[in-house]
């Protein structure tokens, strides 16, 4: 038996269970179907997870010599924001989810932008993760959770008026990204 | 290993048998019409078994002679077996010609960096170098065929049958031929005509999916898709991916402030 024997037959394998994984269907979508007209951004809770996340309450209570009521405080504060986050990054993915909808329903695509968004969704998802394990560790996030909360609304403010612009056409592709969302497409 | 002597020619008659099936199949439901290039590829193989046949029991070659013959038909049929893959990948991609296009294209790298990486890492003897040439190019299709349903699921196409389990069949076969010609290049005379026998009968089993699923006639959709005007790409295209850089860019600095 040679190393490279090996190697090609780990390869194939590995190909085969890859495979095995794309043909078998997607996790049946949980959430709440999406529909583009729900207008609703999470960003409008920005102010109040400021508030969250402000730590001038929690020194307050301490000097008041409320170190446990201080340390609830923070733990529920810290929840509420791991919930902001998440739904950051799901109102993140549906707008990714939507533009790659446009890419396939055009009759041209850029190969590099396709490719630079596929690598800085990854990325985005990389940093989240990151930012989570700081705020788990006790890191104060809040200014750069608040430049990435107004660069999701901006896409999400210009993706709506992008969509409104295409009349009839744009319904169809809303219709589409919401079928997409429930997870029953068949559009090949 | 005499009983694969057998074996083998019965493997190989069942084999003849059914990629006459499947042409007929291909004939008779009108699949030709949609699949030249994979009814082309039948065609070439059963003309390789002929052509075989007439190798081996009437020529009065050398082996050697026997051998490059075989070998160079080998590679006429296997050209022909990417190019029946291709004809695949376009018609699962039909309704989407701009993502179409950029697949393609991938694909092509895809099979080219593969087949050029499993050629290189492999070549010690020059002998076995048609052997090498061969598992170069089953890798490579069985990643391209991976790679087009990871396209397919990430911009959510779902590939309709007959595709799928055409797509299926070559992917069997090819990940079959890996394996196959890594074995014999380690057991090269203990194994040949297990090797023989063997890749007959991954063959045999592709047959018979693909005259499972070709027993239908395949319907092209009726209408026309229905496409975006090209601008509306660009423009929010480019406006994700900016905003996405940025975002990323942002909470990197945020990290790297955070590790200072």
């Amino acid at each position: 038996m040679t190393p490279f024997l090996y190697v090609m037959a780990g390869s194939a394998i590995s190909l085969a269970l890859l495979l095995v994984w794309l043909l078998g269907r997607p996790a049946r979508d949980a959430r709440k179907p999406w529909n583009l007209e729900d207008n609703v951004s999470h960003i409008q809770y920005f102010p109040q997870m400021s508030q969250a996340i402000s730590s001038l309450d929690e020194r307050y209570l301490r000097s008041r010599g409320r170190a446990d009521l201080a340390r609830a405080l923070r733990v529920e504060r810290r929840n509420i924001l791991f919930t902001f986050l998440a739904a950051l990054q799901e109102e993140f993915r549906r707008l990714t989810q939507l533009a790659r909808v446009i890419a396939s329903l055009s009759p041209e695509v850029a190969p590099a932008q396709e490719f630079a968004r596929f690598r800085l969704h990854l990325a985005f998802l990389y940093r989240l993760q990151v930012v989570r394990a700081k705020l788990r560790l006790g890191a104060q996030a809040l200014p750069e959770l608040g430049e990435a909360s107004n660069l999701v609304s901006a896409v999400r403010v210009r993706m709506d008026a992008a969509m409104k612009e295409l009349g009839e056409r744009a319904a169809l592709a809303a219709e589409m990204a919401s079928a997409l969302d429930r997870g029953n497409s068949n559009l090949g | 290993m005499a009983f694969l002597g057998s074996l083998g020619t019965a493997a190989w008659a069942l084999s003849v048998v059914l990629q006459v099936c499947l042409l007929g199949l291909l004939v008779y439901r009108r699949n030709f019409l949609r699949f030249p290039v994979f009814t082309a590829y039948i065609v070439a193989a059963i003309l390789q078994g002929a052509y075989f046949v007439y190798l081996y029991y009437f020529s009065h070659w050398d082996k050697a002679a026997l051998s490059e013959a075989a070998w160079s038909v080998q590679g006429l049929v296997t050209l022909m077996r990417v190019a029946a893959i291709m004809e695949l990948c376009h018609h699962v991609f039909i309704r989407y010609p701009g993502i179409r296009t950029m697949i393609f294209r991938a694909l092509a790298i895809c099979v080219l960096v593969v087949a050029t990486l499993a050629f290189a890492f492999g070549q010690r003897a020059l002998s076995l170098k048609l052997l090498y040439a061969d598992r170069a190019v089953g890798l490579s299709l069985a990643s391209a065929i991976v790679l087009l349903f990871l396209f397919a699921r990430y911009y959510h196409v779902q590939p309709r049958e007959p595709l799928q389990s055409m797509s299926i069949g070559f992917f069997l076969y090819s990940c079959f031929v890996v394996l196959n010609d890594s074995i014999l290049e380690v057991f090269l005379y203990t194994y040949g005509a297990l090797w023989n026998f063997l890749g007959l009968l991954s063959f045999t089993a592709s047959l018979l999916l693909w005259c499972a699923v070709l027993r239908h006639a395949y319907e092209e959709w009726p209408t026309p898709p229905e496409l975006l005007p090209a601008g509306i790409y660009h423009d929010v295209s480019s406006e994700v991916n900016l905003r996405l850089k940025l975002l990323d860019e942002r909470l990197s600095r945020f990290l790297k402030r955070n590790r200072t």
